[in-house]
Order: structure tokens, then C-alpha cells, then sequence
């Protein structure tokens, strides 16, 4: 068949499933019907395609067809729905589950954290000068202003609820932006996860042994305890997602390393959803519950270990055991 | 044929379907229009809110506008790329959109996963390492490109105006030629022709709208040894011979 008859023929049939792309694509119930159709067209559309292609037609009549057809992947490829299931499936099972596989993971990311704090602290103990070669001087000014207050003279620093609202939109953009770049650093070999990583204990290792100098503990630890579950939790959970993006590249096993990168990609993003969940309660707890410096200390202290006991159990026993299913 | 960036993938309808990856430079410039079209969403809703209630304190701006903040840089290509198509308003302008790399529409994981892998192309500075990334791999793919297994490729136009426009024009053109020029069998016609070549040949013939008469006859002529005719004529030869392979009398 020459191909002006090849287009006669079907030139009907392809402009009248292209004028079918233009609705929407969400469906309505007669649309439905509509769809079906379009899945048949779509077959003889693509039946088409490759007789031009083996016939040799124009490269213009091919590439009408293929964008055709590009075009028509958008409609019979959409997203699935159902986003509540799938999220109470998520924080039922996947989550918990996803965290407790990648358990030796955590474990590397927890002890390099500590190493770093720790370090840090001993030295900075030593010598509280120190701290002006890690921090610069107007953040050691603040920090000292920050927790400058008398838990004895006051209420300590008067907040409005306003500023409440404030301090939870700085933490949770700030504290999710240190977690999200911990992940993304991973797949610079694991190096920008460990850098940023052993920083972040430096900077809580320093500040602490500085604090702890001047005789400020108390208002640190009433002020950090309850929100360091969840925090710390996140912390570690995204560094252990960018370790293990960084193994993948560095000790792929027998699989290609892209190929290795892509399914571990799949498996961290289970963990991922949950560290922003996790990012967001931290944020809620240090701007409305932590920053509440009229609360007695023991009070703080109890609230931060009623939650990271909830948080381990939580992490520990939901989803049940993934053999049994 | 073989320096060119198509890629192709085989669809289960057993049909292979061809992807055009877009390079480094439309990408950057996707990338200058969603920074700035963020940069005017920021500026709008602040001043917006600054005039909305004078009773503002300026702790609460701080707070809300951080919150905004966070939510452009980090959800913002995540948001649009599921909702309109694979495609941030950047990428649409430029014509360009994000699919997995089995042409399917990009799902929200897979967007996620390439998104959040920013930091890591932004490194150290002006997403450097995804530029070397891109420039190394075949399919200009950024490494959040590769975890995620995704593409960015040009968007696949409506391409119906312009196929008509084509068809309009084939019309014109042969009510102006001479009736005999139609009917006597091109010089071409006996010189045998490879598949590649005839292809090149009706490609001339379906582009020659978008050409000017000028650059129509250069190319034309570069056929002239065969069909020993030069200028207009050595044109028309070329589409009496294209439009008597399709079949078109």
C-alpha cells in the first residue's frame, strides 16, 4: 500500500483518538466507555506505527503516529488512586518494617553521630575556646542568649502564641532540609551523607559541652530533651537512607550499579515518607510543648522519655513480622 | 542517523516508541523559569500578606513565609511534575516534561526519589555534578534521573495544524505545477534508491513548507548529476518523484 492511501484510510480513525486526548484525565462514568475504547485504538494506533515504520513512510507520517501515541500514554498510564488505603498501609506496616530491615544502617549512622558528639564535647569540655574555631562568633553570641535565661528569677523568655507559630515554621523547614540533604548526599557515594552527617554531631557536640561550661544544662536539656526523639530519629533514618544509596553505588553486588541504585532508591523511599512524618511531629513538639520554659525541667525530661519509648515500640513491634505474610 | 539523541523503548503493544531526552542547556533553562516564577510566588504572597492584616508581627511572617519557603524548594517540581503532566511550569514553557524511562508517566516515587536527589546534582554549585552526569550519559540523565528511572524528554506536540498546514500546501503546489510534469515518470525513478535515501527524499518533500524557495533549490541541486536539472525545476523533480512514491497523483 502506497502511503497516501495508507493515510486516507486511517486518517479519520487517528484524528478522532487524538480529539479523544483532549478531555480531561480524570474520568467520569461514561467516560469509562469511552476509555475502553481508546485502549482498542490505542492498539491499532500503535499496529500502525509499526507497518509505517517497516513499510518506510515518511518520517513525518512516523513521528505523527509516535507522538501520537506519547501522548496517549498519559491517559492509559495514570497514577493509581485510593491514597488513604495506602497511606494507612504505609504507617501500619511498610514504614516500621522498612526501619527495621535497614537496622544496621541506623546503627552506622548513630555511631558516627555519637563519635562526632562526642569528640567534640570532650574536647570543647576541655577547652571552651575552642568552640570559636567551630562556630562563628555571632552564633556562639546567640546561642549564649538563647539559653542566657534563669529558670529560678522567671518564666523564663516571654513567648506569645504567635511566636510559637514561628519557631514550628522554622524548625520543621530547617530541621527537613538538614534530613532531605543527609538523603541526597548519599548518592555522592555515601560521602555528602557522612560529611553533613558528623557535622551536624560536631555542631550538638560543641554546643552542649559549651553550654554545660557556662552553667546552662538546665535550660539546654528542658529545652531539647522532649523533641529529641523524634528528631534524632528522623536524623538518623534519613543519614541511614543516604548510606545505603551510597553502598549501592559503591558495592552493587552482581547487579549493575544503576540497576542496584534504582531498587534501593524504591526500598529508602519507604523510609523517607516516614522521616518527614517524623520531622513534622519534632517540629510541633519543639514549638508548642518544648519552648514552654515555665514547665518544671522533670516534667520536660519525663515528657521526651514517654515518647521515645512510644517511638521505639512503635518502630519495634508494628507491622508484625514480614516473613509471616 | 547515529549521532542523533533518540532513544527508543519497546512498548508491549510490540511497537517500538521513540523518546527525544532533552539536553543540559533546555534543562537549565526550565530550571532559570521555575526559579524565577518561585521567586515571584514568594514576593507575591508575602506582600500579600503584608497588606491583608496590618496586625501581622513580623514573627509570624517570618514564620509562615519559612514554611513557604520550604514547601517551594522542596515540593514545588514534586507538586507539579504528578499534577500536570510530568512537567514543572518551567519544563512546559520550554516544551519539555519528565517520564520513567519506559516512556510511562512519571510516578509520584519516581518524583520524589529525582527531586530529593537535588542536593546531590546541586553539588558544589549550580547542580555542577549533574551537569557532568548529564553530559557523560547517553540520555542526559542527572543522577536523581538515573536513581529514580526517569527521563526528561521533549513533550510530544498536537501535531494535527501542522499536518493539515502540510497537506494544504501539497495542494497548492500541484495546482501550480504543469499538468505534464505530473505525468511524466521522474528521471529519479529509474536510478535505484536505497530506503534511507527515498525517506530523505519525501522527508524533503512533507518539510518543504517550513523552507524558503532559496535554501529548497540549494538542497534540490545537490541531486542535480542525477536528474540533470537545476534551480525551480530540480525542486519540482524531487516532489513529482516523492509524491509518486506515496502514491499521491
Amino acid at each position: 500500500m502506497k502511503q497516501y492511501q495508507f493515510e486516507a484510510r486511517y486518517a479519520e480513525e487517528w484524528e478522532r483518538f487524538e480529539r479523544s486526548l483532549h478531555s480531561s484525565l480524570t474520568l467520569t462514568k461514561e467516560e469509562a466507555d469511552e476509555k475502553l475504547k481508546m485502549t482498542r485504538d490505542y492498539r491499532r494506533i500503535c499496529q500502525h506505527l509499526a507497518l509505517a515504520r517497516s513499510r518506510g513512510y515518511s518520517m513525518t507520517l512516523q513521528d505523527r503516529l509516535n507522538q501520537l501515541l506519547r501522548r496517549a500514554q498519559h491517559h492509559l498510564y495514570p497514577e493509581p488512586a485510593s491514597v488513604s488505603q495506602r497511606l494507612i498501609r504505609y504507617f501500619t506496616t511498610t514504614f516500621p518494617r522498612a526501619v527495621r530491615r535497614s537496622w544496621r544502617w541506623i546503627a552506622l549512622s548513630a555511631a558516627i553521630f555519637l563519635v562526632a558528639l562526642l569528640l567534640t564535647a570532650s574536647q570543647v569540655h576541655q577547652n571552651p575556646n575552642l568552640i570559636y574555631q567551630i562556630l562563628p562568633h555571632e552564633t556562639v553570641r546567640e546561642f549564649e542568649q538563647m539559653y542566657s535565661w534563669s529558670h529560678y528569677s522567671a518564666t523564663g523568655p516571654s513567648r506569645r502564641a504567635e511566636d510559637d507559630w514561628v519557631m514550628f515554621g522554622f524548625y520543621l523547614s530547617h530541621n527537613s532540609a538538614v534530613g532531605f540533604r543527609l538523603y541526597g548526599g548519599g548518592v555522592l557515594a555515601g560521602i555528602g551523607t557522612l560529611v553533613s552527617l558528623a557535622w551536624n554531631g560536631i555542631y550538638f557536640g560543641a554546643v552542649t559541652a559549651y553550654l554545660l561550661h557556662l552553667g546552662k544544662g538546665y535550660n539546654l536539656f528542658g529545652f531539647v530533651v522532649p523533641h529529641t526523639p523524634f528528631e534524632l530519629a528522623a536524623i538518623l533514618l534519613s543519614a541511614s537512607a543516604g548510606f545505603q544509596l551510597g553502598s549501592a553505588l559503591l558495592f552493587p553486588g552482581r547487579r549493575p550499579r544503576l540497576q542496584k541504585l534504582r531498587s534501593v532508591a524504591r526500598e529508602t523511599l519507604e523510609l523517607l515518607y516516614g522521616v518527614a512524618t517524623l520531622f513534622f511531629l519534632a517540629a510541633v513538639v519543639e514549638a508548642f510543648w518544648s519552648a514552654r520554659f515555665e514547665l518544671p525541667l522533670s516534667l520536660k525530661l519525663l515528657s521526651g522519655g514517654v515518647l521515645a519509648l512510644l517511638l521505639l515500640s512503635y518502630l519495634f513491634l508494628a507491622g508484625g513480622d514480614r516473613d509471616s505474610h | 542517523m547515529m549521532i542523533d539523541t533518540i532513544y527508543s523503548v519497546e512498548l508491549p503493544e510490540g511497537v517500538d516508541l521513540y523518546l527525544h531526552p532533552a539536553g543540559p542547556l533546555v534543562r537549565s533553562l526550565a530550571w532559570c523559569i521555575d526559579s524565577l516564577l518561585r521567586a515571584v510566588i514568594y514576593t507575591a504572597a508575602m506582600i500579600l500578606f503584608l497588606s491583608l492584616s496590618s496586625a501581622i508581627t513580623p514573627q509570624l511572617l517570618f514564620g509562615v513565609m519559612s514554611v513557604g519557603l520550604f514547601l517551594l524548594e522542596w515540593f514545588y517540581p514534586i507538586f507539579f511534575e504528578c499534577v500536570n503532566r510530568g512537567a514543572t511550569p518551567g519544563k512546559q514553557w520550554v516544551g519539555i516534561e519528565v517520564v520513567q524511562s519506559n516512556g510511562a508517566p512519571v510516578t509520584l516515587s519516581a518524583s520524589i526519589i529525582r527531586n530529593f536527589l537535588r542536593t546531590a546534582d546541586f553539588f558544589p554549585l549550580l547542580y555542577f555534578t549533574g551537569l557532568l552526569s548529564m553530559l557523560v550519559d547517553a540520555r542526559f540523565r542527572r543522577l536523581g534521573d538515573m536513581a529514580a528511572d526517569t527521563l526528561v524528554v521533549y513533550r510530544a506536540k498536537p501535531n494535527r495544524a501542522l499536518f493539515e498546514n502540510q497537506e494544504r500546501g501539497v495542494e497548492l503546489e500541484s495546482n501550480a505545477l504543469p499538468e505534464q510534469t505530473l505525468n511524466t515518470p521522474s528521471k529519479l525513478a529509474t536510478f535505484p534508491l536505497t530506503q534511507a535515501e527515498q525517506q530523505w527524499l519525501v522527508h524533503f518533500e512533507e518539510a518543504h513548507p517550513h523552507l524558503s524557495l532559496a535554501r529548497q533549490i540549494e538542497l534540490a541541486e545537490l541531486l542535480s548529476p542525477l536528474t540533470g536539472v537545476s534551480g525551480e525545476e530540480a525542486v519540482n523533480e524531487l516532489h513529482q518523484w516523492a509524491r509518486q512514491w506515496k502514491g499521491q497523483r
